[in-house]
């Protein structure tokens, strides 16, 4: 006796798809932090500044960065403006991004 | 022969289908109706858009909405066809406002869901619940527009919970919350004609928001006023206070009897939303004391007012909701999306 296969059902796949055909690469890591640019970028929540601030004093405290670089975004659920990417680009080697609700 | 690239072949039974597409991850956590072809053409068909059609875009995300995928999952959802302008309307709205909002809409901790308002003709057409059980489940056209957008975005944008949507408590409105204005029993000009629109046009009003909070008046004093100081009270009760300063807007959902009352003297909407912005306010010192707002409180924070809304035009008032008893709601329109109109 065959056996009854059911068909299946199509569906229309409702899900997205990733619009970039490109691949992203992790920029290279410094070989040290010893005396570099710090930069901290702020996501403009409530407590961000404060998190970040204290994470900057006690890294700073151990490696002596040459300079502290502060910014803060626009919009703590978009992407950093271009001006202050380029800005962090300018003036830090490394940078510390920080979410604080 | 193959499907196309954007069908897929289940090996499941029909009935079955329903199961495969919680294991492919498809839903909101209720069963949805499989988007079989033919039942996503006919909602294409019915707005007679290429299925092919990119309807956005959304650069932070890089994934872009077409016609096909809207349907799907306007399908899944539980949509007739003639619902499915007002889905398309108000993934417009949204794509006008600030394409990269569609990320921002589920990625907030503060778990905001979707208001989408809908005005016009299109109302009783589609059978739109604006009165009894207004943001209850119960009414198809009411439950599955809203359920269409939660899954547009789970499905095309990924917000799902845990992984973009960082929802800290989560909401119920993340069920979205559409509904119509009872233009036919209001005592004032429709929420559209008040944004420039026609009576006649048809529009979708779309806005971020946080939970609803129903507000009880009913002993009401002066002439009307203690109905808007109720209302105002809410607003600056407000567990989201930490927000108005970075400047929210508002929606008054004016209730049935609330309407009939105020309507006995002279209030029009923008006396309503002057009088109301001027009195929901708590003193900077009061903020500061329950955490509200950052700082030690100094003497002069006492005399210092925080506004809820910055601006009268900040507060959206419509007319909506049951006669069963007396009551409103005030809903927080929360930064990311503020009120959005568009016409269908």
């Amino acid at each position: 006796m065959s056996e009854k296969v059911d068909p299946g059902v199509i569906l229309v796949d409702p899900t997205g798809h990733n619009l970039n055909t490109t691949s992203l690469h992790i920029s290279p890591r410094p070989s040290g932090l010893q005396g570099k640019r710090l930069g901290l970028l702020d996501n403009t929540k409530a407590n961000a500044e404060v998190i970040l601030r204290k994470i900057a004093d006690i890294l700073d405290a151990k490696y002596e960065f040459s300079e502290i670089y502060y910014t803060k975004k626009h919009s703590s659920n978009l992407p950093p403006k271009p001006e202050v990417l380029s800005n962090l680009h300018r003036y830090a080697d490394i940078v510390i991004a920080g979410i604080g609700d | 022969m193959e499907p196309p690239s954007t069908h897929i072949l289940s090996t499941a039974s029909p009935l079955d289908a329903i199961e495969d597409c919680y294991e492919r991850g498809w839903t909101d956590g209720l069963p949805v109706v499989p988007p079989t072809p033919d039942r996503v053409a006919a909602l294409l068909d019915f707005v007679g858009l290429d299925p092919k059609e990119t309807l956005g875009e959304v650069p932070v995300r890089s994934r872009s909405l077409t016609a096909e995928k809207a349907a799907a999952n306007s399908v899944m959802a539980g949509c007739l066809p003639q619902y499915f302008p007002i889905v398309l309307g108000a993934m417009r709205a949204l794509f006008e406002h600030d394409p990269n909002c569609i990320h921002e809409l589920s990625s907030v901790t503060n778990s905001t869901g979707v208001l989408i308002l809908v005005n016009g003709p299109i109302r009783k057409q589609i059978g739109l619940n604006c009165t009894d059980n207004l943001l209850s489940p119960g009414n198809r056209a009411n439950s599955t527009i809203a359920r269409a957008i939660r899954l547009i975005l789970i499905n095309v944008f990924e917000q799902r919970p845990g992984l973009l949507d960082r929802g800290c408590m989560g909401s119920p409105s993340k069920y979205n919350v559409c509904f119509g204005e009872d233009e036919e029993n209001s005592p004032w000009e429709p929420f559209h004609v008040s944004r420039g629109f026609s009576p006649d046009d048809s529009t979708v009003t779309v806005a971020s928001i946080q939970d609803p909070a129903m507000v009880s008046n009913r002993y009401g004093t002066g002439n009307g006023e203690g109905v808007m100081n109720s209302v105002a009270d809410a607003m600056a009760s407000h567990g989201l206070a930490t927000y108005f300063t970075r400047g929210v807007q508002w929606f008054w959902i004016v209730g049935h009897w609330h309407s009939e009352y105020l309507s006995r003297f002279d209030w029009d909407r923008a006396s309503m939303q002057r009088y109301i912005q001027k009195e929901a306010w708590r003193s900077r010192a009061h903020l500061k004391r329950l955490g509200a707002i950052r700082g030690d409180v100094m003497p002069e924070d006492e005399n210092d007012p925080v506004f809820a809304a910055y601006n009268p035009e900040d507060i959206h008032i419509v007319k909506a909701g049951g006669n069963s008893g007396i009551y409103s709601e005030v809903i927080m329109n929360y930064y990311g999306v503020f009120a959005t109109t568009v016409k269908i």
